[in-house]
């Protein structure tokens, strides 16, 4: 049996964690969304410094993607011959 | 009224005409196709990110989400949110695969495996609705830049864009569109941000009218005795009958609109009245006075009261700033449609008071009001109630369908897409997108500011949201009004010429000579190109002055329901489900592109702003049940690609 290609393991590496990531971010933002549609009453309530949660979870959101984003550019593999 | 100021055009004229001078200078070096279409894969990743920015924050979706913002509310946010969030799809699912696939167009890479007519034709397609659809809002953004800079009518605004536009597309290359997206984009987010410092600074206070650049008019408030005294009420008949408003007429014969409000009093409310007279002109009188001799809204939009009764707040920190419009009340001013049965119309403004505390929470636009109560509960002995469930359950798919259509979309427009080809390698595409979503992140952060800032500044003009982010900049002085406007302005010109581009490269790259197999040489393909630009670019002129009233973040979601609709269930599953036949992709393109077209055409918001039905009546006639099609149409195109893809991957294995 001949070794896997580095180049396809890498592929195979990075859609992997992509995937995991990107399950993450939706149970979130399903969270987000289920909690808009059927408890407006947590959404109302302050969450830190006075702020309610609909503005926390909302900017949370948008940080959360950065968040993530720069998690997956750090563990990403890269393919023999990329230079980036 | 929106009058010129010499600054703000100078300031504009060197804004813009240094970007165009860019543009041509870069596009003269792109001579070959790989170097027009994909800059020779060649970009810097950092530049390509801030590029990314440049592109994705069109003027529109940056106007439209202040605007909204700024009418209505936490609702705006909900786009910001749903934007970002949909680069993560781009980011952890297509792009990279993608990327190994494609040479310069969505169609090419869809078309790789496969080399068929069908795909070629029905992607081709799909770019071209998907370009037109998302010109529609960059095009009505274009008016709402003009009107307030310029003083002209809208569609003055589309039609000079249009035709600059139309006259530069056929220079602009892939290498100059970078460098000029990369500036705008880097322009826009850094002026956002001084826009919302000096909006924190300033604070909140009850009577921006009387400040530095307010417009001096303030609204009355008082007794009804107080008020009518002296003026002749007119009859509350015809479309007036059984509303809240009490018109009065003066001895000078001016009409007044004014609002019934608790304890017997009046408040001043503003109306536009338009009539067609017996010889077929429009006559169209604002607060008592014909539009011809300067009749004219007054900006609107204030803090009624501050939590601790304070007139002023001082500087704010952002979390402050939350907290006291929190505890604010805030006046807004929603407009009511009252048509004659002589056709005359008039359109009343009437200031309402709402708690600073609804203002962050979703449901204030019409379209999703659903949100702004719980779910009701069905009482067996009230009839009425079952109706009223119905009624919120639909609210609230139709604002599921929405984050799910914001969340898919990103990742389906043809002109974001072709952006990871103008980067080397994988690694530069993931570094670029990571730079896009820091850019783009904190630019949508900001949005919320500088919706609440215009929403509390006393310059809104409450006959078109789309208006309030240049007219805050207004408000601060002529100078960051000038420089907002030059931002904005050069991005609608750089948005508006990669769509032409686009679907002008789809009618004659993908249709005329691939799908239709015409032979044209070189020279016969840029003058077919130029032909098209003009036709696409003469279309989107006069969709964009149909769809003026329109608020252009909501186009710009419709245009994402389109595009995840026809494109996503096609990328998607050619990416991972290695049963995939063309026969698949290409009747999900079709079905997913014709069912969400006709959705958003068939729902009540199209009936009642693009059709002119009233709300009552767009309501009645609505075909579809809300206005947002994706939690429908994209379950649809992966169930018709998988169904046709096994039906045909049988009949070839038979």
């Amino acid at each position: 049996m001949s070794a896997p290609d580095p180049a396809e393991a890498a592929r195979a590496f990075n859609r992997r964690l992509g995937l995991g990531l990107f399950a993450f971010y939706c149970l979130l933002y399903a969270g987000f969304i289920a909690l808009a549609v059927g408890n407006r009453a947590a959404l109302a309530a302050p969450a830190i410094w006075g702020i309610n949660l609909a503005v926390v979870y909302g900017m949370g959101l948008i940080a959360f993607a950065l968040a993530l984003s720069v998690v997956y550019l750090v563990a990403a593999r890269r393919e023999p011959g990329e230079e980036g | 009224m929106h009058s010129a100021s010499s600054l703000a055009l100078i300031v504009f004229a060197i804004f813009v005409g240094g970007v165009l001078g860019l543009s041509f200078y870069l596009g003269r070096k792109a001579k070959s196709a790989e170097g027009y279409f994909a800059a020779h894969g060649s970009v810097p990743w950092f530049v390509n990110g801030v590029a990314f920015a440049g592109d994705y924050l069109s003027a529109a979706s940056f106007l439209g989400i202040c605007g909204m913002i700024a009418f209505f509310g936490y609702d705006g946010f909900l786009y910001s949110i749903g934007y970002l969030a949909g680069w993560l799809v781009a980011l952890f699912v297509i792009a990279e695969p993608l990327k190994k696939l494609g040479k310069y167009t969505f169609a090419d890479a869809l078309d790789k495996a496969f080399n068929s007519r069908g795909i070629k034709l029905t992607a081709a397609i799909s770019t071209l609705v998907v370009s037109i659809f998302y010109l529609i809002p960059q095009m009505v953004g274009a008016g709402a830049l003009i009107t307030p800079l310029l003083g002209l009518e809208h569609h003055w605004g589309v039609i000079m864009v249009g035709t600059v536009v139309t006259i530069i597309v056929a220079t602009a290359g892939m290498v100059s569109t970078t460098w000029v997206q990369f500036i705008k984009g880097g322009l826009l987010v850094i002026f956002c941000g001084l826009l919302t410092l000096t909006i924190l600074a300033r604070g909140l206070f009850t009577d921006p009218y009387t400040q530095a650049n307010g417009s001096g008019h303030r609204f009355v408030t008082g007794p009804t005795a107080e008020i009518t005294a002296g003026k002749e009420i007119l009859p509350a008949d015809g479309a007036w009958k059984d509303k809240p408003y009490v018109r009065l007429k003066a001895a000078d014969g001016t009409v007044s609109v004014w609002k019934k409000i608790d304890g017997d009093q009046l408040t001043e409310a503003q109306y536009v009245s338009v009539r067609t007279a017996a010889d077929g002109t429009k006559q169209t009188v604002i607060n008592g006075k014909p539009k011809a001799e300067g009749g004219h809204l007054w900006p609107v939009g204030h803090v009624a009261k501050l939590p601790n009764g304070d007139d002023h707040t001082g500087p704010l920190g952002p979390a402050e700033f939350f907290e006291t419009i929190s505890g604010s009340e805030i006046v807004t001013w929603p407009k009511e449609v009252l048509k004659e049965a002589d056709g005359a119309e008039t359109t009343v403004y009437a200031p309402k008071i709402v708690k600073g505390s609804d203002v962050l929470m979703p449901g204030g636009t019409p379209t999703f009001k659903a949100l702004s109560t719980d779910l009701p509960v069905v009482d067996p002995a009230k009839p009425e109630t079952e109706a009223a469930r119905a009624k919120a359950i639909m609210g609230r798919l139709d604002f599921i369908s929405l984050m799910l259509a914001l969340f898919c979309g990103t990742a389906s427009l043809p002109h974001i897409l072709i952006r990871y080809y103008t980067v080397k390698d994988a690694t530069a595409a993931r570094k670029s997108t990571v730079v896009g979503i820091a850019a783009i992140g904190v630019f949508y952060i900001l949005t919320l500011f500088l919706g609440l800032g215009a929403m509390t500044a006393g310059t809104i003009d409450p006959s078109d949201s789309n208006m309030s982010a240049p007219l805050l900049a207004k408000s601060l002085g002529e100078l960051p009004f000038a420089c907002l406007s030059a931002i904005a302005f050069t991005t609608v010109l750089g948005t508006v010429s990669g769509l032409v581009m686009a679907a002008s490269g789809a009618i004659v790259h993908d249709l005329m000579t691939n799908f239709a197999k015409i032979q044209m040489d070189g020279a016969a393909q840029v003058r077919a190109a130029k032909l098209a630009a003009v036709a696409v670019g003469i279309i989107a002129m006069w969709l964009g002055i149909q769809f003026q009233k329109m608020n252009v973040t909501f186009l710009v979601g419709w245009a994402f329901n389109i595009a995840a609709s026809a494109n996503l269930p096609a990328l998607i599953m050619l990416l991972f489900w290695k049963r995939t036949t063309k026969q698949g992709i290409t009747w999900a393109i079709a079905i997913g592109l014709i069912a969400s077209l006709g959705w958003v055409l068939g729902s009540k918001e199209a009936l009642e702003n693009v059709y002119g039905f009233t709300k009552v009546e767009a309501a009645a006639k609505a075909l579809v049940p809300f206005s947002q099609p994706a939690l429908i149409t994209i379950p649809l195109g992966f169930i018709v690609l998988v169904v046709v893809s096994l039906l045909t991957k049988r009949r070839s294995e038979a």
